[in-house]
């Protein structure tokens, strides 16, 4: 030894609970957050009476009266031609723009494409709102061009196709952001062959182009669908006045209106929808999984080439303008104009009537400002929650040499494939059964469990891929450094994953922020949350404050992707 | 310091045998490189050391420690097999300071205050990074880089230290420096090391000792010389360096020298056997480029004379490579003289031409 000073002597630091209790421990609080609340709800359904009354046997009769009701099968009915009608027209437009936007040279491409987003990146029920104070058949545009123009109301938003135009107005972006990330992903220079074959632009595009994002499409489509048999905010707004009933109004309205209420039935139905949805996205992984085939080989990929569209340049510009128009900015102007004047009709000019009366309705009224203040403390506590959780889980499942740790990598995606509403009657069932006081639900934690549950996947999707891109030597550099498997993952892992974990508290927040379907079988006075105040409260007939109230939860939505976007680079749709 | 001793070491992934039965003592203080094909087995066997694969079967000690042994059910966590391991992608910490990555395996042993400032420096100087111990990784080199990951693996003194073709992200000069530099630390601190090598030219240049392995299976182990001069089988011979292989038979078995017919060449060959051979049994004989003989006296002894034409020449500075046809054979020579005229006559030293049991096919 060239050393002068003496060697180094110490003794290992431990953790005080070995790795392997950690991780069982976690891996059984993931699981029983994530997979145990179906539990109560497939027991419920087969169980006589509600689970919170004595007595009761096992029956088959909840599932016996749901498939032997006629309203059940109409609502099916209604939900299936909804759910076709968007996936056909979200995939055909989404795709459209995914072209239009990286493969042609349409004019202002740049602005359009981040800025038909915005149904992405704020919430949906504000915008929905916007939506139907413009064109219902009482909306503003509805109604001005009925009294100032010769032309015809072609749409109906109270009708089937009505709602899946306002669906396919949201879901199309989805569509894109999708179909853009294959179109992005894919080689040009694949392009260019069929061009130097001798093939005309569009014909390559048709060919060659949409062929090869077709996994992304089928994707897309799975996803679309599975989301519009769920949606309820939708056919609750719209729906109600033409009692058009879907899967998701029917079991509200039995659990809720119907008297005496048909737990039993809307359980059964709960796990009807639940096993549907769960079926679909297992097909959709078997079709995409087997992307191999589209997958692009060999050589370096050259940047995407333009498409010029001569003539139709400019025609084709006018029309994405309008659309985004009649899509984003009257929807959303309307959404202002709702919250900002006394009464919006055309025969009054708006601007006269403009007022903050309905803000300070929202301030005044307890239900409203706690549904304020109970939103954010849901996202920010629940966020932050959800976001440490997700942290730890997805170490255990991707950086851990635990035996169950694939278990936890399939349970943490799979609360994308459970609809809201599930979510929020297994965890009513769940605290009926290990908290009869009702102390959970009469508190935030009931439902913030709920939507920290819901959201599970979303903040996962966003943070997995940052942790696969830390290299595990690093982590395997802590361990034969000394530190045991937890020491690692609190010194390292987590420091190095602390934007990560930024990204996906601000997914989170903005998600809880404006979740509300779980809320439906889960809020008591007291725990209102902004989305289900917003629908509860427009469904009564209070336009306004239901409108101001969107917009500060738009507001509230914009500011802080704001201040993700500067912190931590957070991109909508990852 | 200890030394090593691994037997019977064996692991699968799932029915694919990354390492089959291996065995390897490596004397204390000695820098024992593994060497072989892409897939051979060598990260396995390092990161079986290190504790972080999960071997199915053998033992792995260091000194008196046993640090894995299946059948005594023994398999101490990474953490405490005091294994200082420098990875090949480096795994400097970027949050970390140089002096913080370095004082990391300090701190997990509570090392504290001025001590461990003064560990820290020390190890920092011993890597020649002294002056940068403020700086982050990303304002390092990748030359400084790995030395960071080797202060790193070297600040708490570990039993072993392990390094996984630590040169292979860095360019040619580079790595020739590091080399040096390297094996003078190694031999400088006499701490027992094993290294994965990413050529042979880094494990015929620093190693006391070469494991060659291939398929999971040790093939030969020897200093470079034995591995060059003497390999074990024809696998060993044809991956290390260049070698010229010629097919034949038997003729004649002799208890020194064996005669080989080989096809295309009109006169046997005598040739060294490295295992008893049976008359008519196919053999491969193998002769280094380097110890064939251009123009050789006519009394020189011991040597197969065989006339061949230049087939074609590559300089090669210090030295030419010729490419040369011996009947229906193809020689390769290397030599620092010029071959003037298009016909020479060769020498294949009889002593340094190998006979390996067996055909072209090296299993
Ligand atoms: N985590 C793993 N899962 C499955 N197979 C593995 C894993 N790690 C290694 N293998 C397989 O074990 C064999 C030996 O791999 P190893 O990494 O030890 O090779 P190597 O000699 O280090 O090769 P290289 O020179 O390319 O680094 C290979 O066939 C490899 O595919
Ligand atoms: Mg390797």
């Amino acid at each position: 030894m060239t050393a002068a000073t003496a060697l180094p002597t110490g003794r290992l630091k431990h953790s005080w609970l070995p790795a392997w209790v950690t991780q069982y421990l976690l891996w059984a609080g993931g699981l029983i957050l994530i997979v145990g609340p179906i539990i109560p709800v497939v027991w419920a359904s087969l169980w006589s009476t509600p689970l919170y009354e004595a007595g009761g046997s096992l029956t088959l009769a909840n599932y016996q009266d749901l498939l032997t009701d006629p309203a059940w099968w109409e609502a099916v009915r209604n939900s299936v031609v909804f759910a076709v009608l968007t996936t056909i027209g979200s995939v055909a437009l989404g795709t459209a723009m995914a072209v239009l936007f990286t493969r042609t040279d349409l004019p202002a491409r740049r602005f359009f494409s981040s800025a038909l987003l915005v149904p992405v990146i704020i919430p949906g029920l504000p915008l929905l709102l916007g939506w139907t104070a413009m064109y219902a058949p009482a909306g503003y545009v509805t109604r001005w061009i009925d009294e100032h123009t010769p032309l015809p109301i072609f749409w109906d938003l109270y009708s089937v196709p009505g709602m899946a135009l306002v669906s396919i107005g949201i879901a199309a972006p989805v569509v894109y952001l999708l179909a853009r990330g294959a179109l992005a992903s894919q080689d040009a220079s694949l392009e260019m062959a069929a061009r130097s074959a001798g093939a005309s632009p569009l014909r390559t595009l048709r060919t060659v182009t949409i062929p090869l994002v077709r996994p992304a499409l089928l994707n897309s489509s799975m996803i679309v669908f599975a989301l519009s048999l769920e949606v309820l905010g939708l056919p609750l707004i719209l729906g109600t006045s033409n009692d058009i009933q879907f899967v998701s109004t029917y079991l509200y309205d039995n659990w809720l209106n119907v008297v005496p209420s048909q737990q039993g039935l809307v359980s059964a139905g709960a796990v009807v929808l639940l096993a549907t949805v769960t079926v679909l996205l297992l097909i959709r992984n078997r079709l995409t999984g087997d992307v191999a085939r589209f997958h692009t080989v060999g050589g370096k990929t050259t940047s995407a080439a333009t498409v010029k569209l001569g003539g139709a340049r400019w025609p084709l510009f006018a029309a994405t303008a309008a659309y985004f128009t009649a899509v984003i900015v009257i929807p959303l102007g309307g959404l202002l104009l709702t919250a900002f004047t006394t009464i919006l009709t055309p025969s009054i000019d708006p601007w006269t009537v403009l007022s903050t009366t309905h803000f300070q309705k929202v301030v005044d009224d307890p239900v409203f400002s706690r549904s304020i203040t109970n939103s954010l403390t849901i996202a920010i506590v629940g966020g932050a929650l959800a976001t440490v959780a997700i942290a730890a889980l997805a170490i255990v499942a991707h950086r851990s040499s635990f035996r169950h740790r694939t278990s936890l990598q399939y349970a943490m995606v799979y609360p994308r494939a459970m609809p809201g509403l599930v979510t929020g009657m297994a965890f009513f069932w769940s605290f009926v059964i290990l908290d009869p006081s009702g102390a959970i639900r009469a508190s935030l934690w009931g439902i913030g469990i709920a939507f920290a549950v819901r959201s599970l996947a979303l903040g996962y999707s966003a943070f997995y891929p940052q942790l696969a891109s830390l290299g595990e030597d690093l982590d395997r550099a802590a361990r034969t450094s000394g530190a045991d498997w937890w020491t690692a993952v609190k010194t390292v892992l987590f420091k190095l994953l602390r934007p990560a974990m930024g990204v996906s508290f601000v997914l989170l927040f903005v998600a809880m922020l404006s979740d509300y379907d779980p809320a439906v079988f889960l809020v008591t006075p007291g725990t209102e949350v902004m989305g289900l105040t917003m629908l509860k409260l427009w469904i009564a007939g209070s336009a306004g404050p239901v409108a101001a109230l969107g917009v500060i939860q738009v507001a509230i939505t914009l500011v802080v992707l704001g201040f993700g976007r500067l912190l931590f680079g957070v991109r909508p749709g990852a | 310091m200890p030394d090593l001793q691994i037997s019977g070491l064996t692991k699968a992934f799932d029915d694919n045998v990354a390492l089959d039965d291996v065995a390897i003592h490596g004397k204390d203080g000695e820098l024992l490189t593994l060497l072989g094909p892409s897939g051979c087995g060598k990260s396995t066997t390092l990161w079986s050391i290190a504790g972080l694969h999960d071997p199915d079967r053998g033992r792995i000690s260091v000194g008196d420690a046993v640090l894995f042994d299946r059948e005594q059910g023994i398999d101490l966590p990474p953490e405490a097999r005091e294994c200082g391991v420098v990875f090949q992608s480096y795994a400097v910490w970027p949050n970390m300071t140089v002096a913080d990555n370095v004082g990391y395996p300090l701190k997990l042993r509570r090392v504290k205050g001025a001590e461990r400032a003064d560990r820290v420096r020390e190890v920092l100087d011993l890597v020649e990074l002294g002056d940068l111990a403020e700086r982050y990784p990303h304002q390092l080199s990748g030359g400084q880089q790995q030395r960071v990951a080797l202060g790193r693996a070297l600040a708490f003194p570990p039993r072993l230290l392990l390094l996984d073709e630590p040169f292979s992200n860095l360019d040619a000069k580079l790595r020739e420096r590091a080399r040096t530099w390297l094996r003078d630390l190694q031999r400088e601190i006499g701490i027992t090391t094993v290294f994965v090598a990413h050529d042979q030219d880094e494990a015929l240049s620093m190693s006391d000792r070469i494991v060659v392995m291939d398929h999971g299976v040790v093939r030969q182990v020897g200093t470079p010389e034995e591995i060059y001069d003497a390999p074990a089988d024809l696998f060993v011979a044809d991956f290390i360096g260049t070698i010229n292989l010629l097919e034949g038979h038997v003729l004649r078995p002799n208890r020194t020298h064996v005669e080989v017919a080989v096809p295309g060449i009109s006169d046997p060959l005598l040739a060294a056997p490295t295992q008893p051979l049976a008359a008519d049994a196919p053999v491969t004989l193998a002769v280094r480029p380097e110890t064939i003989v251009i123009d050789p006296a006519p009394d020189q002894a011991g040597l197969n004379r065989v006339d061949a034409t230049v087939v074609d020449r590559s300089y090669l500075g210090d030295h030419v490579r010729y490419r040369l046809q011996a009947g229906s054979v193809t020689l390769t020579v290397q030599t620092s003289q010029t071959i003037v005229g298009s016909t020479v006559a060769l020498g294949l030293p009889i002593d340094r031409t190998l006979a390996y049991a067996g055909g072209g096919d090296r299993g």
